[in-house]
């Protein structure tokens, strides 16, 4: 089963050097991707607001 | 974690096939199908650990991955910035509304097509439903939402006999439109219901004589009927619906909530990061989906129709194939829709 908080590659830092932006995807630093979720209108509808 | 409704127990493997022959009859502009799009939460299939997934007798690995095909066919709705957007917007228009004797506000949601605005406003109505039915537990009898779609080439008649059909009234073919809109009316106060998501307003053009006697009989509706109006459509504000006094009245009325792609952003990433987490497929390196951000926003044009098409095509081709995990390779041989591979038609 997936974990909830699959990992991903970062994005390039802004100040990052020209290797670094070039560096292929399996090469470059793993980082969270937060999931946003997945709707559930029973969650919403228990919540006040 | 994707988790089931407590209304809705994960089977077992070797249990009850879905019944998709029914499913694909369901329709949501019928009563029956509205009730039964709003009654539960698709069902989470449990990923079987290896050893019992590779112990499976043929008729149970028949049934495990039948189970898990159904369930990638919806995968469920991201809870995206828009579609919160529009439920939160929503459940406060309809508080707003709850007392108000005329001139209810509506919503409106706009954008190019693929960009989840049905979604939204389906998605606000099930909420919507669920909340009725716990404010009112027991009243079987309420229809506290209906949703009808415009039909190309609509007329008045036409929008009035779509509102009969979603009530499952009869309509003849001698039936007039005001004992149409008398009997819609009459049953959808007995009723109660309090909200009326209309799809498709795109096909109303302000600009003929049919598309501006719609429009009436929609506000003509929303007078009649005490409930609030949730309108979804392609690019509205830009096919005239705001347009001329008809079009003023509207925009007085109305918010306008607009849907877009999704540039290539955090969000995207989270939207992305959300449908893999929810995939049930064995062989499936988490984080894989994710790291592929980028060639997934190029080839959808930030379309979350597009996205959730192709991954959830992705995930069934995987568990037939039975390699159980999508790769670059595998999502290359999905077709898409034109319109996300050419975004500048997708938003003309």
């Amino acid at each position: 089963m997936p974990p909830s908080e699959p990992l991903t590659q970062a994005p390039a830092a802004p100040g990052g050097t020209g290797s670094e932006t070039q560096a292929s995807e399996d090469d470059k630093p793993l980082a969270k991707v937060i999931p946003l979720g997945i709707f559930d209108p029973f969650a919403e509808a228990g919540k006040r607001w | 974690m994707v988790t089931a409704n407590p209304t809705s127990p994960a089977p077992a493997p070797g249990g009850c096939l879905p019944d998709a022959d029914s499913d694909g009859q369901r329709q949501l502009t019928t009563l029956a199908g509205w009730r039964a799009f709003t009654a539960t939460n698709p069902v989470v299939p449990e990923l079987l650990d290896q050893r019992r997934w590779t112990s499976l007798g043929e008729s149970e690995r028949f049934a495990y991955d039948e189970l898990r095909l159904d369930y990638h066919t919806r995968l469920g709705s991201v809870a995206t910035s828009t579609l919160r957007h529009v439920v939160h917007s929503g459940r406060r228009l309809v508080l707003l509304n709850r007392h108000a004797i005329s001139a209810r506000r509506g919503l409106i949601v706009s954008g190019p097509a693929g960009t989840g605005k049905t979604t939204a406003i389906t998605t606000f109505g099930k909420t919507h439903q669920v909340i009725d039915g716990q404010r009112h537990p027991g009243a079987g009898q309420r229809i506290p939402v209906i949703y009808i779609t415009v039909p190309p080439a609509a007329t008045p008649r036409m929008v009035a006999a779509e509102f009969a059909r979603f009530l499952d009234l009869p309509v003849t073919a001698r039936g007039n439109i005001t004992d149409i809109i008398e009997a819609v009316c009459g049953v959808a106060v007995d009723a109660r219901v309090s909200l009326v998501c209309v799809d498709e307003v795109h096909n109303i053009s302000l600009t003929t004589r049919a598309g501006a006697e719609v429009s009436d009989t929609l506000k003509y509706f929303s007078e009649r009927i005490p409930a609030t109006f949730v309108y979804a459509g392609i690019d509205v504000e830009r096919a005239g619906l705001f347009t001329g006094t008809r079009g003023r009245q509207i925009a007085g009325r109305f918010c306008l909530i607009t849907s877009h792609p999704f540039p290539r952003n955090g969000e995207w990433d989270g939207v992305v990061a959300t449908l893999e987490d929810a995939l049930r497929l064995h062989r499936h390196r988490p984080g894989s989906l994710t790291a592929l951000s980028a060639y997934l926003h190029q080839r959808t044009g930030g379309m979350i129709g597009s996205l959730s098409h192709l991954i959830r095509g992705a995930a069934i081709e995987a568990i037939c194939d039975g390699t159980e995990k999508i790769t670059k390779p595998l999502l290359e041989k999905i077709d898409l829709d034109h319109a996300a591979q050419h975004p500048g038609m997708a938003q003309s």
